[in-house]
């Protein structure tokens, strides 16, 4: 009977980083965790109580942000653990769920990141205002964009896409 | 053969030699050549063969706008058709064939298809060959037209990167305007990118040559590529912008001497079009001869390539663009004649070369090459003809910006009108034509108020004086070389009614080919203005599309192929899955276990069995697991399933329905209330996003959207279920630290507890008729779970259960699969679930089309189950029930899931039966291709009809 396990290849292992070369390393950034929080964002960030700094496309975050996806829409990046935020409605007005196994995360490091990123989205990650949703389309896929440090990116993709987007980047970053 | 190299000159490396053949002929070149300028420089006339009339043609252009060039390339093992051999770099090693010719492009056999031209002219496929039907005659003569041959081993690699960039100002054309532009707004400290396709700057300086702010051109253009690196600027050869899309996208193929084309998507903050202009022919009797060329085109050749077209050329002008050519041709030792249109110009006084005034071309003298000109008496022996009819600015980016154009009487051209903000036009391409008034256009352009750059003397005026075709010439006067469309087509075309520009385009092929008509299109409606008494500007042009230049497809494919094509889904277990000798296909969108060893049939049957009897477990995490919180969640639901949720309590599931607006069935699944203002939505795996947008939508347009939020978890969790009346057991035996109401949770309940620290939710749903628990977990603790669960599996006589045996399960029971076992017809009562629809008084989505007349008509399709005899083989899915009708057959629906059911010993079915329920005990005849069935209408419920399986 017709199958197609021969046909895609076995994901890559997250444990090995992904692209390591003259300017660009890409690696599996583990361990974050990330809440997806809906509605009165000022109510959410004075409930958290934590001075997470808010960034958009290309905005460079601290340990800790939150990375606006709309403009009722953020998810809390954490890399301190999960924030003491009970999940559900909450009465200011605002959703939490958690999220942190949904998103894979890539770290995008070097003076070649740009390059990578500007085959898979149409922005200028060195625009640190880009836009104030780091939600985009990255390699066909919806994704959050921003900055870790001035040259390094750091994507989240769905975690089921992860193997098409390892296999993207490292055909890419063959070519920048 | 007449074009030959001259010992030195040119920008080609004479130190490096390159063989080549072209149609079984061995030649050479140098490295920096084009394919065509090689054939120029061994004398190859004949380039290749008209697409219909199988007319010898030679070259006409020396770059993109050449008609005739066309030519299949094999390299390195493989053949690449219809590469234009004016833009093709010569390799060595090549093998270079003409097209639509047959051997060679000189002894093609079907040259004398051309003497029964008159029997083809344009449209003729709209008239004849009409008896006793077009199709008989298709295949024939398809296989005498087109172009290149395709080679079935030729794969090209998918490995061209698309990259997007970003700029200030967008300069498409590196030649005097547009480097002006480009270094103008580079040192208003602007970023700059600017793109050409030759593979250097300076566009037509390059051949024409010329002095800029005191010194050789190449000074300033190299400052000017300094200047706009230093301010960030990038500066791409080689590289062609050839279209421009919604929100002022221009789209550019780039070619790369080391590494794969690469396809730029550029989003610039303005674009400066200076694309220059390209030559226009004249129109005279056979103009098409091998030999006749466009006088520029011939001048790119000497100087870029040290090749001279002939050696006895006559120059044929209206305008003074072409004596610099003529003066050059003869400084290279060609014996050159001049014919001029006008009585006197600037440049013909300043010519020294004899010039007969008032005088251009009426036929080209020879058979497959050229042998002499006619000019009304005066005959002159040439074996080239270079002809200047004017200039055609390249404004075809600016057409596809949605630029305007006028036309200009003084210059006879086409040129742009009005403003954009986001793109604007230069040089040439906006009438500015001669050195001087191109550079003063493009500084202007690139943003210096100041004095343009000064220029040297000695560059020629630009003054023409219209030579556009004579409908009442004699002989067949061409003016669509790759189209074979002339000037008497033209007039048939007219007198058939085809009289606007666009229906005379499209009934003759009038610039369809691949080089869009760049030098035939101002003809051609200059032709039709001139047969209809009508002004050039009335006719108007063509709409302009790209691409500019045929782009390669594998450009435009980028990398999308292999893993990088339609890439599934993965499931966060696929490791485990294959260990355990998983067969894997797609299922909406996923890559999914069908069943788990080497004989996928017998696994099946066995995994199907197993699950009936002791336990199966299920990789189920695709199942949508959207979120659905706030005050006003139980309310947004209700409106989006047909079936109530409000009513639902905390710690219970549902089974809904959802439909569109047209009452048809969308989508079904599961509701699960955590809280009195939170849900999940466990929707089926292929419809998880359009699920989510339509809850989203239903939130954004009908609800008080800060009371209520979407958040889509499908990705964050991991669904293993395990179903079977040994579900619990395994449960019980393999998480033994799960609480007691967890495993005896009722069915349709939900809890949520915790596994080793890792968040646990349980429900007690089943998709197969049996007892069934699924559990989610986050997906990094989904490996744990079922390592635990799987080590179970052998003690209770259970299995790992692939997706083709659960689809054998839920069919036994008569569960639908949205989109497999309904269509876009079906409403919630075709599947037997009118309970809403007749109790419901509230709104909800697709509820009024559920009361129309069609949608309570008696002969709707419902869903039925289909039986056979037990020694028959499975209906096939697809099969059409029919009802006898006037002798034939009139469908009265088909079969939608087939199966031997291991369980039950025989062949199961679901079908889509109109008016199915009234059917049952009924036998209808079922056809498939041309085998004939019998088949009795039964419920849809095979197997466990009480439903007494789910707490077994």
């Amino acid at each position: 009977m017709r199958e197609v396990s021969q046909r895609w290849a076995m994901p890559a292992d997250r444990a090995d980083p992904l692209v390591v070369r003259d300017g660009l390393s890409v690696t599996w950034a583990g361990g974050l965790s990330q809440t997806l929080i809906s509605g009165d964002l000022d109510a959410a960030r004075k409930a958290l109580g934590a001075a997470a700094s808010e960034v958009g496309l290309c905005g460079i975050a601290g340990p800790e942000a939150l990375v606006r996806l709309a403009r009722d829409r953020a998810v809390l990046v954490s890399e301190t653990g999960e924030p003491d935020l009970p999940l559900g409605w909450h009465p200011h007005g605002f959703a939490v769920t958690t999220m942190s196994d949904a998103w894979a995360v890539f770290d995008i490091a070097g003076p070649r990141a740009a390059h990578l990123v500007a085959q898979g989205a149409a922005i200028d990650l060195t625009k640190a205002d880009a836009s104030p949703s780091a939600a985009l389309l990255f390699a066909g896929c919806w994704a959050i964009l921003y900055r870790r440090f001035e040259d390094a990116a750091r994507l989240h993709v769905e975690r089921p896409l992860a193997p098409y987007l390892t296999n993207w980047i490292s055909a890419a970053s063959n070519d920048l | 053969m007449s074009g030959y190299r001259l010992s030195d000159g040119g920008l080609t490396d004479r130190g490096t030699t390159l063989r080549f053949s072209f149609d079984g002929t061995a030649m050479s070149g140098h490295s920096g050549d084009t394919i065509a300028s090689a054939l120029l420089a061994n004398g190859v006339r004949i380039v290749g063969r008209s697409f219909k009339y199988h007319r010898p043609r030679g070259l006409w252009g020396a770059w993109v706008e050449d008609p005739n060039g066309i030519v299949d390339v094999a390299w390195n093992g493989r053949t690449t058709p219809n590469l234009r051999a004016t833009t093709e770099p010569l390799i060595n090693g090549q093998e270079v064939r003409s097209v639509n010719a047959a051997p060679t492009a000189a002894g093609d056999r079907w040259r004398k298809l051309d003497l029964v031209s008159r029997f083809l002219p344009a449209g003729f496929y709209y008239k004849t060959f009409m008896w006793p039907r077009w199709e008989r005659y298709e295949p024939r003569i398809r296989a005498l037209a087109g172009l290149g041959r395709l080679d079935p081993g030729h794969e090209p690699a998918a490995d061209c990167a698309q990259v997007n960039a970003r700029c200030d100002l967008l300069v498409v054309g590196a030649g005097p305007a547009g480097l002006a532009a480009a270094r103008a707004a580079a040192a208003r400290g602007e970023t700059v990118l600017l793109v050409d396709d030759q593979d250097a700057p300076g566009g037509a300086l390059r051949w024409r040559g010329g002095t800029i702010a005191g010194s050789d051109w190449r000074d300033w253009a190299e400052d000017a590529v300094s200047t706009i690196k230093a301010a960030g600027g990038r500066v791409l050869f080689r590289t062609t912008a050839y279209g421009v899309y919604d929100h002022g996208l221009v789209c550019a193929w780039r070619r790369r001497e080391a590494g794969p084309d690469q396809l730029w998507r550029i989003r610039p903050g303005r674009t400066l079009l200076a694309a220059g202009a390209i030559e226009r022919p004249l129109t005279f009797a056979d103009n098409d001869r091998p030999g006749v060329m466009s006088a520029d085109a011939a001048l790119r050749y000497l100087r870029l390539y040290a090749v001279v077209a002939g050696r006895r050329i006559a120059v044929a002008t209206n305008n003074d663009a072409a004596y610099p050519v003529a003066a050059a041709l003869a400084q290279a030792g060609a014996d050159v004649s001049v014919l001029d249109s006008r009585d006197d110009s600037l440049a013909m006084a300043e010519c020294a070369l004899a010039v007969e005034r008032n005088t251009l071309p009426s036929a080209a003298l020879g058979q497959e090459d050229l042998t002499g000109v006619l000019a009304g008496d005066l005959r002159l022996e040439a074996d080239t003809l270079l002809v200047s009819g004017g200039w055609t600015p390249t404004i075809h980016l600016w057409r596809h910006a949605g630029g305007g154009l006028r036309y200009d009487e003084r210059l006879a051209a086409f040129l742009p009108e009005g403003g954009m903000p986001a793109m604007r036009v230069a040089g040439a391409a906006n009438g500015a034509f001669g050195l001087a008034a191109a550079l003063a256009d493009g500084h202007a352009a690139g943003g210096d108020d100041g004095p343009a750059p000064p220029v040297g003397e000695g560059h020629a005026s630009y003054a023409i004086r219209p030579a556009w075709p004579d409908p009442a010439g004699s002989g067949r006067a061409w003016i669509d070389q790759q189209s074979d469309v002339t000037v008497k087509d033209v007039a048939l075309a007219a007198r058939e009614g085809f009289r606007s520009v666009e229906h005379l385009k499209r009934y003759t092929t009038l610039g369809m080919a691949t080089d869009q008509g760049k030098t035939s299109n101002m003809a051609g409606l200059a032709a039709m203005a001139s047969i209809t008494g009508r002004a050039i500007p009335e006719v108007g042009t063509t709409t302009f599309r790209p691409p500019y230049v045929p782009v390669p497809l594998p450009v435009i494919a980028g990398r999308r192929r292999g893993q990088l094509f339609n890439p599934p889904k993965r499931l966060e277990l696929e490791g485990r899955h294959r260990e355990a000798v998983a067969g894997l296909r797609e299922y909406g969108g996923w890559l999914r276990p069908s069943w788990y060893g080497a004989d996928g049939a017998a696994a099946i049957d066995a995994e199907a069995r197993a699950a009936r009897r002791a336990v199966g477990l299920l990789d189920a995490s695709p199942l949508g697991k959207i979120e659905v919180i706030g005050p006003d969640a139980a309310a947004l639901l209700d409106f989006e399933c047909y079936n109530r949720v409000s009513t639902l309590k905390v710690g219970r599931a549902r089974y809904v329905l959802m439909l569109t607006e047209a009452g048809i069935v969308y989508d079904d699944g599961v509701v699960m209330r955590l809280a009195e203002d939170r849900f999940i939505v466990s929707c089926s795996s292929a419809h998880v996003a359009g699920v989510r947008m339509r809850l989203e939508e239903w939130r954004q347009d009908r609800f008080d959207p800060a009371r209520v939020f979407i958040h889509d978890a499908t990705a964050h969790w991991a669904t293993i279920a395990a179903t079977g009346p040994k579900s619990r057991d395994l449960l019980e035996a393999t998480l033994p630290a799960l609480p007691r109401q967890a495993l005896d949770l009722a069915h349709m309940a939900v809890t949520e507890t915790a596994l080793d620290d890792a968040p646990l939710r349980i429900a007690r749903v089943s998709f197969t008729g049996e007892r069934s628990y699924e559990l989610s977990v986050p997906q990094s603790a989904a490996a744990a779970l079922w390592d635990r669960l799987t080590a179970g599996l052998a003690t209770l006589g259970g299995c790992r259960l692939g997706l083709e045996a659960l689809l054998i399960l839920r069919a036994e029971k008569g569960y639908p699969i949205i989109g497999k076992d309904t269509d876009g017809l079906t409403m919630p009562h075709d599947l037997g679930m009118t309970g809403p629809m007749k109790k419901r008084e509230d709104e909800f989505a697709g509820r009024r089309a559920l009361f129309t007349p069609q949608a309570r008509g008696a002969d709707r399709r419902q869903l039925v189950g289909l039986a056979v005899d037990e020694s028959a083989e499975p209906l096939p899915t697809g099969a059409h029930g029919y009802a006898p009708s006037g002798g034939r057959r009139r469908s009265i629906g088909y079969v939608t899931s087939s199966y031997l059911s291991p369980e039950l010993g025989r062949p199961i079915a679901l079908a889509l039966i109109e008016n199915g329920r009234e059917r049952l005990g009924e036998r209808i005849p079922l056809v498939h291709l041309d085998a004939t069935f019998e088949a009795m209408v039964t419920s849809p419920v095979a197997y466990d009809p009480a439903g007494m399986r789910l707490d077994a």
